[in-house]
């Protein structure tokens, strides 16, 4: 795992009194920094004016 | 014994609920003959994680004896069905919730199931449960896997030891064990369903759905499930429509669209003999009457990834309450969705819903020229148990992939067989349609299924 995500993850851990289990962050280093990386995606578009408040009504789209 | 040639567990809903109305078949008969099933082949299935033979054959008696008064109350009266363990079964542990021994309300959907008079027979496995029980697995050939997270209801609707399942789906839970296990999978538009009495997954892309052997079958699930709940408050008030009576073999004047252009971002990571089957079901359904134009929907290549970030940042939200108990305890699969939730910014989870805005919006868009959208529900054939990592689930989710983008959307979407692989194990196609539009994807997929016929091969378990 990239040493600065292990330590947000370790941080966020602690703030929250938690620890990993043991061998977790060996274990899933591969898919935390995949997520990561996941994560930088999202920023490729220009979104414009598009806002977050549509998503909560289900007949939004609806005809 | 009733008058038809297949055993009674390889009954469809639709075939025993005209024995049941007819009389020619007793509640209590099929129930047995499926509890019969459960019992001599579960143990190499591992579908079921609560069997309730006993109250099950109590709530078969009080169907018959209703029936026999002459109070029939519809398509599932009597019709024996299971239900995945994240949903509330009363007087049944929730597993997922960690609520042993028992739980004393059923969740909403269960209840509509009862009061249409269906016989519950217990609760079916999934991914990631605490107890860790045997891996489900796949009866079109037991070495591989069904499909999650609705892993026991792929392998129960599949080899008979239910006549349909209640599902759920938050980043393709329904349709992929559907798909992988050759089944008819519905979900239902975000809404559409009640949530209430489901353990929540992620509260805004979590959908109940029925899990069947045919498309009939899931109409009449689907009937009986829909409709307004005050105690979830996401319930849609729009009407529920007559999905039985909507199913017609016509396709006549039906647009399907196809997204090429998405399909070809997958193409890299699909199974060749995916992408060729579903293409040919495309053109069956040209054949039988649809007009096929090419959909284009930019923003797509990105929802898979905003499922996934919404997903992990509200399960990890979900269970704050118990995380101290997960973090030691849970299966691998549910540990590491908290982790990477934990590591999502409130900035990366309100991106992932402004782009969920803009992929609905393309959606909209483009069902004003068309009527359903016609793509692959699955990247290959099942995987062999052996060849499963419990994280491949998550890795999916990190590319785009063809079933989360509708949960991000919430559009209802249904899943059946189009045909088999070179390993005789079922592949799948995918219909999708406008909000609210069940009936559309419905009679869709019930006009190819009376084509294609693939319904009249079993598993040979």
């Amino acid at each position: 795992m990239e040493k600065s995500t292990e330590q947000k993850l370790l941080i966020l851990l602690a703030e929250a009194g938690l620890e990993p289990r043991e061998g977790d962050l060996e274990r899933f280093g591969k898919i935390i920094d995949g997520y990561v990386a996941t994560l930088k995606t999202l920023y490729s578009i220009d979104l414009e004016d598009e806002e977050i408040a549509p998503v909560f009504h289900a007949e939004w789209t609806q005809k | 014994m009733a008058a038809q040639e297949k055993p009674l567990f390889h009954l469809t809903i639709n075939e025993a609920q005209k024995l049941i109305r007819d009389r020619a078949l007793s509640p209590v008969e099929l129930t047995r003959a499926i509890v019969e099933r459960i019992e001599a082949v579960d143990g190499r299935l591992h579908a079921f994680v609560k069997l309730m033979a006993d109250s099950a054959m109590t709530e078969a008696r009080v169907a018959e004896a209703d029936i026999l008064r002459g109070s029939y109350k519809g398509p599932l009266h009597g019709i024996p069905l299971a239900v995945k363990d994240q949903l509330d079964v009363k007087g049944a542990p929730a597993e997922i919730r960690k609520r042993p021994p028992a739980v004393s309300e059923d969740s909403t959907a269960v209840r509509k199931l009862r009061q249409a008079g269906a016989v519950i027979l217990g609760k079916l496995a999934m991914s990631g449960l605490p107890s860790d029980p045997p891996q489900a697995r796949n009866p079109w050939n037991t070495d591989h896997v069904t499909g999650g997270s609705s892993t026991g209801p792929g392998a129960a609707v599949a080899a008979g030891l239910c006549l349909g399942a209640l599902g759920e789906d938050t980043a393709g839970s329904i349709r992929n064990p559907a798909s992988f296990c050759g089944l008819v999978g519905l979900k239902p538009t975000y809404g559409r369903v009640s949530r209430h009495g489901l353990a929540p997954l992620s509260w805004s892309l979590d959908h109940c759905g029925p899990m069947t052997w045919v498309v009939e079958d899931a109409a009449d699930m689907l009937q009986a499930v829909a409709g307004y709940d005050p105690q979830d408050p996401t319930s849609s008030r729009a009407p529920v429509p007559d999905y039985r009576g909507a199913l017609r073999e016509d396709l006549r004047g039906f647009v399907v669209g196809v997204p090429r252009a998405y399909i070809e971002e997958c193409r890299a990571r699909t199974d060749p003999e995916v992408l060729a089957l579903v293409d040919q079901a495309i053109r069956e359904l040209e054949s039988l009457g649809a007009r096929i134009e090419e959909v284009s929907l930019p923003t797509l290549k990105l929802a898979t990834a905003a499922n996934a970030v919404i997903y992990y940042n509200e399960y990890f939200n979900a269970q704050k309450q118990d995380l101290p108990a997960l973090i030691k305890t849970a299966a691998t699969q549910r540990r590491a969705r908290i982790y990477l939730g934990m590591l999502t910014g409130s900035a990366d989870y309100i991106q992932a819903q402004r782009i969920r805005s803009r992929v609905k919006r393309e959606f909209a868009e483009a069902f004003q020229k068309i009527d359903v959208i016609a793509l692959p529900a699955q990247l290959g054939p099942a995987p062999k148990v052996n060849e499963l990592d419990p994280l491949d689930t998550l890795y999916r989710h990190l590319a785009p992939e063809y079933v989360s983008p509708f949960n991000l959307a919430g559009l209802p979407t249904v899943v059946l067989p189009c045909g088999f692989s070179r390993n005789q194990l079922p592949i799948a196609l995918q219909l999708a349609g406008k909000p609210f539009a069940e009936t559309t994807i419905l009679r869709a997929a019930y006009t190819y299924q009376q084509h294609a016929q693939l319904y009249r091969r079993r598993p040979p378990i």
